[in-house]
């Protein structure tokens, strides 16, 4: 029984294999979640908002971390390995956030005596090295090789991914406003530098490498014939373009928030409070 | 002028050790270096065209890489084979390497199977078959222990993982065995193709010996 997806030697196939230990840790991000809401007796719209949000980040990391793809990026394909980084990173980390209540946040960096590490962590240019810091190492070959070749190694790499996810969005989306930049224009720059800019950079070296970076994905059974060196210009893509939507759709937002701030207009009607 | 004759011939002493070393640069090979190069051994086997194939006489002059497989593998022989053509297909690598694929399990690897199987990765790549008692007399002439199917898993085969490289004098002065990196193969393919066929300066021993 393994308890976390990382390298097998075994050719690829559809056969579901069970990880109870990714199922442990999820239970153990939503179930306490859950029961602190339930506690609170907080039930109103608002409330069932966030905790829609919150789960949903559960739910994305969960699909990013168990079969098909877990195994797929861990110990196969350096594409999926790559799609399991930008869902880790800016689809479950931004929704765990956004699903966060304040009280919570509170609660929880008061019992983990982490507030002011947060707060340091929080600010613009940490957030961003941070973040791109531990890109570039999580995804340096040596890195890759030897922490994916075994489950300790694979599961703290993907709980440093939920880390520099969840340190990235602070600055934006934090639940403790006074976590969030108060500018619009630092925070529309800072995502577009720190999410859109800076990893362009590796993704350069990956779909423009003249070999194989990763002798996990190099040497592994090949998937339905994908030569390795394809595959890496993938995942190259993949790091390129898949976050453009979810980066530009942020700054838009921002920058529609700061319009209606400086023209004194109400903003337009809007869903969820997405951003504040 | 005279006086300068000595360092002009040292120079050239030197450059000329230089180029031989370039040729065959000892210790200075990505794959595995054999303690005693191996000689090739004169082996006839029956191709996918179902014609006999003589090893020595078909890949003379060539850089020739030898490996013992078989089609329905899963894992080694497919890592394998995958490599080389990843590394065969780009333009800095020789043109006229021989790759020869010799199947451990000639019940199953008819001719048509294994070109079937060679197509997938590189038609340039010689499949090579006979029965198990030539199979088994070649594995031994290139010094393997013989190949036969694990006991609780018949249609699988414990077999050698390592692929030969022969340089064109015939010489196998390393071995690639599995976990081989295409830039290990870069890296060491040009360096055996410029080995000069006529090249009798490492004494290689006979196959098997």
């Amino acid at each position: 029984m393994r308890f976390w997806c990382s390298t097998v030697e075994s050719p690829w196939s559809w056969r579901f294999v069970a990880y109870p230990g990714i199922w442990a840790v999820m239970a153990l991000l939503s179930v306490p979640y859950v029961i602190a809401v339930r506690r609170r007796g907080d039930s109103g719209p608002e409330a069932k908002r966030k905790m829609r949000l919150y789960l949903a980040g559960v739910i994305v990391l969960w699909l990013a971390s168990d079969w098909p793809l877990g195994l797929l990026g861990a110990s196969y394909l350096a594409s999926a390995h790559m799609a399991q980084f930008m869902l880790y990173t800016l689809v479950a980390a931004p929704l765990m956030l956004l699903g966060v209540p304040e009280w919570m946040g509170r609660r929880i960096l008061s019992r983990l005596r982490a507030y002011g590490l947060v707060r340091r962590l929080s600010r613009p240019l940490v957030a961003a090295v941070v973040f791109n810091g531990l890109l570039l190492a999580t995804h340096a070959p040596w890195t890759v090789d030897t922490l994916r070749s075994n489950q300790i190694g694979s599961f703290v790499m993907d709980m440093l991914w939920l880390f520099s996810g969840l340190v990235v969005w602070l600055p934006v989306i934090s639940p403790l406003p006074e976590f969030r930049h108060r500018s619009y224009g630092v925070k529309i720059v800072y995502v577009f530098l720190a999410l859109g800019v800076v990893p362009v950079l590796p993704a350069g070296f990956l779909t423009f490498a003249d070999f194989p970076l990763y002798s996990t994905y190099e040497l592994a059974p090949r998937f339905y014939g994908l030569s390795a060196q394809n595959d890496q210009q993938i995942a190259g893509v993949i790091m390129k373009v898949a976050g453009i939507p979810v980066v530009w759709a942020t700054m838009a937002v921002m920058m529609s928030r700061w319009y209606h701030q400086t023209s004194g207009a109400s903003p337009a009607p809007r869903p969820p409070q997405l951003i504040s | 002028m005279v006086s300068r004759l000595p360092l002009v011939l040292a120079v050239l002493l030197v450059l000329s050790a230089c180029g031989r070393a370039a040729a065959a640069p000892e210790g200075a090979w990505a794959g595995v270096e054999l303690a005693r190069p191996m000689a090739k051994p004169h082996l006839v086997l029956t191709d996918t065209d179902g014609n006999p194939y003589d090893l020595v006489g078909r890949t003379a002059g060539r850089t020739t890489l030898v490996y013992f497989g078989y089609t329905s593998c899963t894992d080694i022989c497919p890592i394998h084979l995958a490599q080389l053509a990843q590394v065969m297909a780009r333009n800095d690598m020789p043109r006229d390497i021989a790759v020869v694929f010799i199947t451990v399990d000639p019940r199953r690897d008819t001719p048509e199977v294994m070109r079937r199987y060679l197509d997938s990765f590189d038609p340039r790549f010689v499949g090579l078959t006979g029965s198990v008692a030539e199979i088994d007399e070649a594995q031994r002439m290139f010094g393997l222990p013989i190949a036969r199917p694990e006991t609780d898993d018949p249609g699988v085969y414990g077999h050698a993982g390592q692929v030969f490289a022969f340089a064109p004098d015939g010489v196998a002065r390393t071995v690639y065995p599995y976990g081989t990196r295409q830039t290990q193969w870069v890296h060491d393919l040009p360096l055996l193709d410029a080995i000069p066929a006529a090249t009798t300066a490492v004494p290689a021993t006979e196959a098997g010996s």
